[in-house]
């Protein structure tokens, strides 16, 4: 027999059903919870080629720190600025945030959302190569609110010496060169360039490579400030004109403004392209599979009349800094000094990446991102990718659409350069 | 004997023992089980819509609170010279009409054609209801792989079989684009538009169409006079829940073209996350959805008048 009255049994099983609903919600909890003492959250952009030098990191800091736990959480590169974001607005932010700086840092610090680190920073820049100009990754009106962690460049092209070998044609060093080995790779059946520009970034790396050699770094950013220079200046017409000229001379594959990054990385790896160029990850995203070639390196080649040669794409790609929300501030100022040492710089650059740390890319790093680091090196000035000094309406938006048409060969040069200083007048209020 | 029972005025007369009267009973059980799905129905779908219409009235980067301010109509202001909410309101009434149009007459087909006694109707019926189960983000992958110039299988197909002509770039060509897009939503949803024809071809009486043909009625008659009249509610509902899907539509468009090549695929619902999530204008994005939402809204409300007159004009 019921001990309760029948009504009252349905709203006891209603109630109960609400409160495993209301259970389940609870237990969907993100993984910026930093629910138990002693764990740290931390979120990075760090899948992929970057996966097992984060674990080895992790594990290392874990053991030298057997008190604190690091809960991370890889998140794809272009869903992670919308996911710090979301994490950011909700306040439910990781303790530890790995991003890409430069406007990043002006934004997240800007909204109050970054714990001032100047103090960390006085103590290891000098462990830092080129530390007065990586610092304005992370600098805001003076004040630190990240360490750089990682160096970014797309300063190089890489290729597959066993189809230019086929074509007969050597790796180029200068811009002609590399017309030139395209056609004879033409001729040979064999497709020049990869590249994969729906997401815009692939082609604007072209763009960023060429404005840097034609503009130079002073004009470059006057044309990001909107003071002194325009996008529409002839300098940045003419970079933009370099990336029409190699689409309509038939460099690139087909369905380059429907091919992904990961469309592009295949057609490379698996021997449909003779060249690419992309950012020095690629290095670490072949480690543990890699292609049936001996993948070849060479600086990006300039053109014989850029005035400025030496003037690379080369920024701070990845900075950490710690969330102003955080619970356990100790710990993540333990997390973030311990990026700091030549140990993590050690893991970072033996998985193939490049450490700002000083020595410790040329001592462990991999023979490929040795190359990589010694075109860095040895430049005159560094432009950092455009995007992330500006607004994104200019940014992601006009640069990486427009990047897309021209290299589809849907845009002109001049158009796309108009509609970029449109935006950024626009942007400029 | 004749026996008396007093009964008083306004007292029904119970058995000893009775219960209430079922309607009384049956509302608050209902209302019971129906918790769960209101507190889901209230917080994550009510709750959300009435914070986008408030952020809509607001500049607001989405990093903090504290940075909100309230800007009255001027989101709404903006888009007036946004060229690119112009080309995404395009972009989805094309949609609507396109894929809306072409979903309810393929489904409208199907539903007839497996009526009529085909054999292995119920293998088609699943084969055709089986991509409505395939999550948006998979089929937008598998389209976009399989529609590549260089890695996928469409454009050497049309090779082989002598339609050279017709290769492209699917998705990267400006022109080509959106009606690709329009292809792959009306293959993902068609199975399931078809399925409801199907049930209410079903409830139709036998007799009308039995007597239809005895009467001398060809079948294309019967399905002119008779069967496409008394479907004409359910191709409402169908066409309107088609419509409502295209209006929505975010995920293929996400994962295949990202709104590009050049906004050509660019529909409000992507326009709007790329303003809220990507250019750190949560107000405008807002401000796009909240539009979006009147859209939908204002079809939503046409379609249901448009099937009242139908179900009027039927009895």
């Amino acid at each position: 027999m019921s001990v309760l009255p029948h009504h009252r049994r349905h709203l006891a099983v209603g109630a109960a059903l609400t409160a495993l609903v209301l259970t389940g919600c609870g237990a969907l909890g993100g993984a910026s919870d930093s629910a138990s003492s002693g764990e740290l959250s931390m979120w990075t952009e760090w899948s992929g080629g970057y996966q097992a030098s984060a674990d080895a990191l992790f594990a290392e800091f874990e053991e030298k720190n057997p008190d604190i736990a690091v809960a991370h959480r890889a998140i794809g590169n272009e869903d992670f600025f919308t996911a710090v974001r979301t994490g950011l607005s909700g306040n439910t932010p990781p303790d530890v945030i790995q991003f890409e700086g430069y406007q990043q840092t002006r934004d997240f610090a800007g909204a109050g959302q970054l714990l001032d680190v100047t103090d960390i920073w006085e103590d290891v820049k000098d462990q830092y190569l080129l530390s007065d100009s990586l610092v304005s990754a992370c600098e805001v009106d003076g004040k630190v609110y990240c360490l750089p962690w990682s160096l970014s460049t797309v300063n190089q092209v890489f290729y597959d010496p066993t189809l230019l070998e086929q074509a007969g044609v050597e790796p180029p060093t200068t811009m002609e060169e590399l017309v030139a080995a395209g056609e004879t790779l033409k001729d040979a059946g064999i497709t020049p360039i990869a590249l994969g520009a729906k997401d815009g970034w692939p082609a604007n790396h072209w763009f960023n490579v060429f404005v840097g050699h034609r503009c130079g770094y002073d004009v470059v950013y006057q044309a990001i400030n909107q003071d002194g220079a325009a996008w529409t200046d002839d300098c940045f017409v003419q970079a933009a004109t370099d990336l029409e000229n190699l689409a309509s001379q038939g460099m690139f594959n087909e369905g380059v403004a429907s091919s992904d990054y990961d469309a592009m990385t295949a057609l490379f790896l698996s021997g449909r392209t003779a060249m690419m160029n992309t950012g020095q990850w690629f290095v670490s995203s072949w480690t543990d599979s890699p292609p049936p070639f001996d993948v070849g390196i060479v600086p990006f080649p300039a053109w014989s009349d850029a005035a400025f040669p030496n003037v690379i794409q080369g920024t701070v790609g990845h900075t950490i800094g710690i969330s102003s929300q955080t619970d356990h501030e100790e710990d993540a100022k333990a997390l973030l000094r311990y990026f700091t040492t030549p140990e993590a710089g050690r893991i970072w650059a033996e998985g193939g990446n490049l450490s700002p740390i000083d020595g410790v890319t040329d001592q462990y790093g991999t023979d490929a991102i040795k190359q990589v680091f010694e075109a860095f090196t040895s430049a005159e000035a560094f432009l950092p990718f455009l995007e992330n000094e500006l607004p994104p309406a200019v940014g992601e938006d006009a640069l990486y659409n427009g990047a897309a048409a021209v290299a589809a060969g849907n845009l002109t040069g001049q158009e796309w350069m108009q509609q970029v200083q449109a935006a950024a007048e626009a942007a400029a209020g | 004997m004749t026996t008396h029972i007093d009964v008083q005025p306004g007292i029904a007369l119970q058995r000893p023992g009775a219960r209430r009267p079922p309607q009384r009973r049956d509302g608050r059980l209902a209302l019971v089980f129906l918790a769960p799905a209101l507190f889901f129905y209230i917080g994550f779908l009510i709750i959300p819509l009435i914070g986008t219409l408030f952020l809509s009235f607001t500049d607001w980067e989405g990093f903090t609170f504290d940075q909100l301010r309230m800007t009255g109509l001027d989101n709404y202001r903006q888009m007036a010279g946004d060229d690119v909410f112009w080309a995404a309101v395009r972009h989805n009434l094309i949609l609507v009409v396109a894929a809306a149009v072409l979903k309810t007459v393929i489904a409208l087909a199907l539903a007839i054609i497996l009526d009529n006694n085909v054999r292995f109707a119920r293998f088609f019926q699943t084969v055709y209801l089986m991509p409505a189960v395939v999550s948006l983000v998979v089929t937008g992958v598998v389209f976009s792989l399989a529609l590549s110039p260089t890695l996928g299988f469409v454009n050497p197909l049309l090779d082989a079989i002598g339609l050279s002509s017709l290769t492209g770039d699917w998705l990267g060509d400006t022109g080509r684009a959106l009606p690709t897009i329009v292809v792959v939503e009306v293959w993902h949803t068609f199975g399931l538009h078809m399925t409801i024809l199907i049930a209410s071809l079903a409830g139709i009486p036998g007799e009308l169409r039995e007597s239809a043909r005895v009467d001398g009625a060809t079948t294309w008659q019967e399905y002119r006079h008779i069967v496409i009249p008394m479907l004409r509610p359910a191709i409402g509902v169908v066409f309107l829940l088609a419509g409502i899907e295209s209006f929505k539509i975010f995920a293929t468009i996400y994962v295949m073209t990202r709104g590009g090549p050049s906004h050509a695929t660019e529909v409000l619902s992507t326009w709007g996350f790329f303003q809220a999530f990507s250019a750190n204008n949560v107000g405008y994005g807002s401000a796009i959805m909240v539009v979006l939402l009147l859209l939908t809204f204002a079809l939503s409300v046409l379609q249901v008048r448009s099937n009242r007159r139908a179900q009027n004009d039927l009895a």
